[in-house]
């Protein structure tokens, strides 16, 4: 068969199928459709701003839980008496050097080792939740203005 | 700035920073990817313009490709939440009428997974057991038929196609895209979708022939 032939059939047969696809009634959605999708992006919209308020509550909360941490830690280093302690170590240095040991000891005895890792924990939940919020914001600068 | 210029320049409208907000009927004339900017600015009439552009057709597509007219709503309500979630994401330089068929194939291919009504082959871009001739040994394919018998034996013949072979037939013929629309939407080379474009019309040859 040649290419003239074959080009020939092909358009032939393209023209018959286009015709049947004429004949191809186009289906009609329900009428409540557009309303439905315009609820359920509504509603999606409601959620993510929700979800960007909690974050922004939890990052009050956490921030204040870090600052009451934070405040007891200095105030549990300053009666316990830790400061005069490393002040040792600018007056008898050469007494701390020789029990450094024990100095070490109660250095880490005497700090208020809960009330720091409390901090530290709730400042890396501050880290974390600030990227995660700066992220959401910079992804939906058209939800949130 | 960019927008107002081009919109002054391409379609005489007024989109300085001054006038707001177009009336319904100017924005109806916009483009899509005009429609989507605006959205992305804050104008919530611009999304709803662009559904009702693409209800009707999203829909068809969906409910001819999945063969499920019922199911094919919620499909296409599936359909505009991707669209709306992701038009961030939406480079307004590409076409945005391929990228919407393009996620309402997508759902598709999605939807028949979990019915289980795609198997892996139907995604094949080769099919080279299917031996192409063009040897017409019988009368013309839709002569016996009348419009609304033709029609539905189209129907049925489409979904007897694999899913990618049914996408190309209906986004050519039904919705008028090109093979270089197409191609962006299966994310496929032009002759590939030219060629599963041919080879889709012989099978249908076939199976109108088979029905005779």
């Amino acid at each position: 068969m040649t290419d003239k032939l074959k080009i020939a059939q092909e358009g032939e047969l393209e023209a018959k199928i286009r015709e049947i696809f004429s004949n191809l009634d186009r289906l009609e959605p329900g009428e409540e459709l557009y309303s439905s999708i315009k609820k359920a992006i509504i509603l999606k919209k409601r959620i993510m701003v929700s979800e960007f308020v909690a974050m922004g509550s939890g990052f009050v909360v956490v921030l204040s839980l870090v600052f009451y941490s934070t405040k007891t830690v200095f105030e549990k280093i300053s009666q316990s008496g830790t400061i005069q302690f490393f002040s040792l170590l600018f007056s008898d240095f050469k007494d701390v050097l020789a029990n450094w040991k024990s100095f070490s000891l109660y250095i880490l005895e005497s700090l208020p080792t809960s009330e720091i890792l409390l901090s530290l924990t709730g400042l890396f939940i501050l880290f974390l939740l600030s990227g995660i919020i700066i992220n959401f914001r910079e992804n939906n600068k058209f939800l949130l203005n | 700035m960019f927008l107002s210029a081009a919109g002054t320049i391409g379609l005489g409208l007024d989109l300085s920073p001054g006038r707001k907000h177009a009336s319904v009927l100017e924005m109806e004339e916009l483009r899509d990817e005009q429609l989507v900017s605006m959205y992305l600015e804050g104008d919530e009439k611009s999304l709803d313009i662009l559904i009702k552009r693409y209800l009707k057709p999203i829909y068809n597509f969906l409910a001819r490709n999945t063969g499920n007219n019922k199911e094919a709503e919620d499909l296409t309500q599936d359909v505009f939440l991707r669209v709306w979630n992701n038009l961030k994401k939406f480079d307004t330089e590409k076409v945005f009428r391929t990228w919407i068929y393009q996620i309402a194939r997508n759902a598709s291919i999605d939807y028949l997974r979990k019915k289980k009504a795609l198997i892996f082959s139907d995604l094949d871009t080769e099919d080279r057991q299917f031996s192409e001739s063009l040897a017409d040994e019988s009368e013309p394919v839709s002569d016996r038929l009348n419009r609304e018998e033709a029609g539905m034996e189209l129907a049925e013949n489409l979904q007897k196609l694999s899913l990618d072979d049914r996408t190309v037939l209906l986004l050519h013929y039904n919705e008028d895209l090109t093979f270089r629309e197409i191609a962006d939407v299966l994310n496929e080379p032009m002759d590939t979708v030219k060629s599963r474009h041919r080879r889709a019309l012989l099978k249908l040859k076939k199976f109108f022939k088979e029905q005779k």
